[in-house]
């Protein structure tokens, strides 16, 4: 066994089949996307013209492609995210963390929207937000509020604001679930050892429980901005950008530079710049996390 | 600085709903667990009474599963309290949580706080109490110095080792000077060496910090050097409560007798004699008389004639040359004496010889003869295993 594991060409040998699906699922795509976004290319046919760097300047400078107002959205998302939706999610996991009554089913229900596909989940917020039967209008007039009942999706200045809250919603249940190990896996003397030194419930969490689980924490943020950069299957369901592109987020404008407007190779930049923001990001949250250490 | 008084305390966990079936069904797991299952759950602590004297420094001790750490917790608040009565310095707390009791705890695995360097360790209760920076610096300072482990105060929990970590948490728990100082196994994750010093340590601590002390552990050892007083629990229940002599030169049933002490003390299958006011016990064919003060004892508890399960320590066994007759297993030579495994009465009995006092060495096989004296002989009843002085 000694030998084998010296002998560096079993150890490539035995990685090969991982390796071989790393690189055709993950990297061949980034790499071709990268090459693609050279082009000036439909997507089909032979007709590729080498730009350079065009699709890239065209992206940072044009106002019509709109990629600086879908970034916005997708940063203002994030940030949301981390400092509403995480901070409920670990609001709910310290909960849930010290023995609640229930835990198990509270658990279950937040972690339910996760596992229910998105497609549904957008059709679900369709019907909630519809202007003439929609549960919100409904619940608005009933209550006296008739002004306040709008088309919540079609309206530009509201628009945003509706595709957020599913979005945020949707995943709660996810960080809470991460946060809840991390919570559950703080030996239990500590939180004795703080209560016997006098510390509160608050101050238990504050002082042991939140720096035990930094890590977790950290991971959470990553999600929590990777996720809202990469965001795109709720919205694509709800408005799909639109209107006037209020929504609009750099994959739902990837799609349809792709798909609705044949330009490929801005399509294939916006990946690219899509897949640098989200490493970027990701670099720059966990140098955060290592400072503060 | 504190009295404790532990009135009639019990603690039975309560079973979950479809446990109850299950463990019945499991009989032999259930024996073997030491716990007793009622209909109103787990019992792991019953009829626990206890009167701590201030600064006194009393052992729990005794096997796995016996309850020790259970009451030590429900002393800290960790634990709730089913039944009986706690009183800290005569004020019922049996509903005050951990935080106001004044009482700090030093557990098994330390339970530092790993992001915390030994130093913060040190301060936390302080800081929580918002005493001013200097009296904390100089508290954690004088508490360090105490233990020894200045240059270690800025080191983080998993840069240290085993010792001295538990000195940290040690000296997380005198910091605070609690009324009452709880110690779960301290030194039982230390290896035999560190032990012993942490052990000769906690000795000079105590006289230190002058404060009342509960402590736990399975080893008697620790139980017999460190307890002013010493509680021996089995099963939930208190089988004996006692001075280290005491419990050494009175053990009030088999247990206890089986438990303290080392090497364990050798039982046989013998007879109490009574002659009007004398008593004699004899196992194979050897007669001894017990000693006045033992048979005014038994005396007084008007005990007859009666087969009993006899008890002599090891190193109250002389080899001579009148005796219980024995075969020779295996001489063990232990330096300054030999242990003498041998069988005696159907039983495997041990008998310490002296070294100075050796001729030549024993064989297996060797047929010895050993006796004891009067006052050394432990009677106990054969049906309760109460010894029959008590």
């Amino acid at each position: 066994m000694q030998r084998m594991y010296s002998k560096k060409i079993y150890i490539l040998l035995f990685l090969l089949p991982a390796l071989i699906l790393f690189c055709g699922v993950l990297i061949a795509p980034i790499g071709a996307s990268a090459y693609y976004s050279l082009f000036n290319w439909k997507g089909v046919g032979a007709d590729m013209e080498f730009i350079g760097l065009a699709n890239y300047k065209e992206l940072f400078t044009s106002n019509s492609i709109g990629f600086w107002k879908a970034l916005l959205n997708s940063l203002l998302l994030a940030a949301l995210s981390v400092f509403i939706q995480l901070p409920l999610a670990l609001g709910l996991a310290l909960t849930l963390g010290k023995k609640v009554k229930g835990e198990r089913l509270f658990l279950s229900v937040y972690f339910m929207p996760v596992l229910i596909s998105t497609v549904v989940i957008g059709q679900l917020w369709l019907k909630i937000y519809n202007p003439d039967y929609g549960i919100l209008n409904v619940f608005l007039r009933a209550i006296g509020l008739e002004s306040w009942a709008k088309i919540w999706l079609g309206n530009k200045s509201t628009a945003l604001g509706a595709v957020f809250v599913p979005t945020l919603w949707q995943y709660v249940g996810y960080h809470m679930l991460l946060l809840y190990a991390g919570v559950k896996s703080v030996p239990p003397e500590l939180r004795e050892a703080a209560m016997l030194d006098g510390a509160t419930d608050g101050q238990i969490n504050r002082y042991i429980v939140l720096p035990y689980i930094k890590p977790i924490i950290r991971i959470s943020v990553i999600f929590a901005v990777t996720g809202s950069l990469k965001s795109f299957d709720l919205i694509y369901v709800l408005t799909n950008g639109g209107p006037l592109h209020s929504t609009e987020v750099p994959s739902t404008l990837m799609i349809s530079m792709l798909f609705l407007r044949n330009r490929f190779g801005m399509g294939s930049a916006i990946a690219v710049m899509l897949i640098l923001l989200c490493f970027g990001f990701a670099l720059l949250i966990s140098a955060i996390f290592r400072e503060e250490k | 600085m504190a009295t404790v008084q532990l009135k009639n305390i019990k603690k039975v966990y309560p079973t979950v709903r479809g446990e109850t079936k299950k463990s019945k069904k499991k009989g032999d797991q259930q024996k073997k667990s030491n716990l007793q299952i009622t209909d109103e759950g787990v019992v792991a602590v019953q009829q626990f009474s206890l009167d701590i004297a201030d600064k006194e420094f009393i052992v729990l001790v005794g096997p796995s599963g016996c309850g020790k750490s259970t009451t030590l917790r429900m002393v800290a608040g960790l634990e709730e309290i089913t039944g009986g009565e706690l009183f800290i310095d005569g004020k019922l707390v049996n509903k005050v949580p951990p935080k106001d009791r004044d009482i700090a705890m030093v557990f098994q695995n330390y339970a530092l706080y790993p992001h915390m360097t030994a130093y913060e360790n040190i301060a936390f209760s302080l800081k929580l109490k918002h005493l001013p920076k200097a009296v904390i610096d100089k508290k954690v300072r004088e508490a360090a110095e105490i233990l020894d482990i200045t240059r270690y105060l800025n080191r983080k929990p998993k840069d240290m080792s085993g010792g001295q970590r538990q000195r940290v948490a040690i000296g997380r728990a005198i910091v605070r000077a609690p009324k009452v100082m709880l110690m779960d196994e301290p030194l039982s994750n230390l290896d035999a060496k560190l032990r012993n010093e942490m052990r000769a340590e906690i000795i000079k601590l105590r006289k230190r910090i002058d404060t009342t002390f509960i402590y736990v552990t399975h080893d008697q050892t620790e139980a017999m050097t460190l307890g002013d007083r010493i509680v021996i629990m089995k099963d939930g229940y208190i089988q004996q409560i006692g001075t280290p002599q005491e419990v050494f030169n009175h053990p009030a049933n088999l247990f206890v007798a089986g438990f303290i002490g080392m090497p364990v003390m050798n039982f046989f299958d013998a007879q109490l004699i009574r002659e009007g006011s004398r008593y004699f016990v004899e196992v194979g064919g050897f007669r001894q008389e017990l000693s006045a003060e033992k048979g005014e004892r038994l005396a007084n508890n008007d005990v007859q004639s009666q087969a009993i399960t006899l008890g002599v320590r090891p190193e109250h066994t002389d080899v001579s040359d009148a005796g219980v007759e024995a075969r020779v297993d295996v001489a063990e030579m232990m330096g300054s004496s030999v242990h003498l495994h041998v069988n005696a009465e159907g039983r495997d009995v041990i008998i310490i010889v002296p070294t100075a006092d050796m001729v030549g060495n024993f064989e297996m096989g060797e047929i010895v003869r050993f006796s004891f004296k009067g006052n050394v002989a432990h009677v106990f009843s054969k049906e309760t295993g109460k010894n029959l002085e008590f």
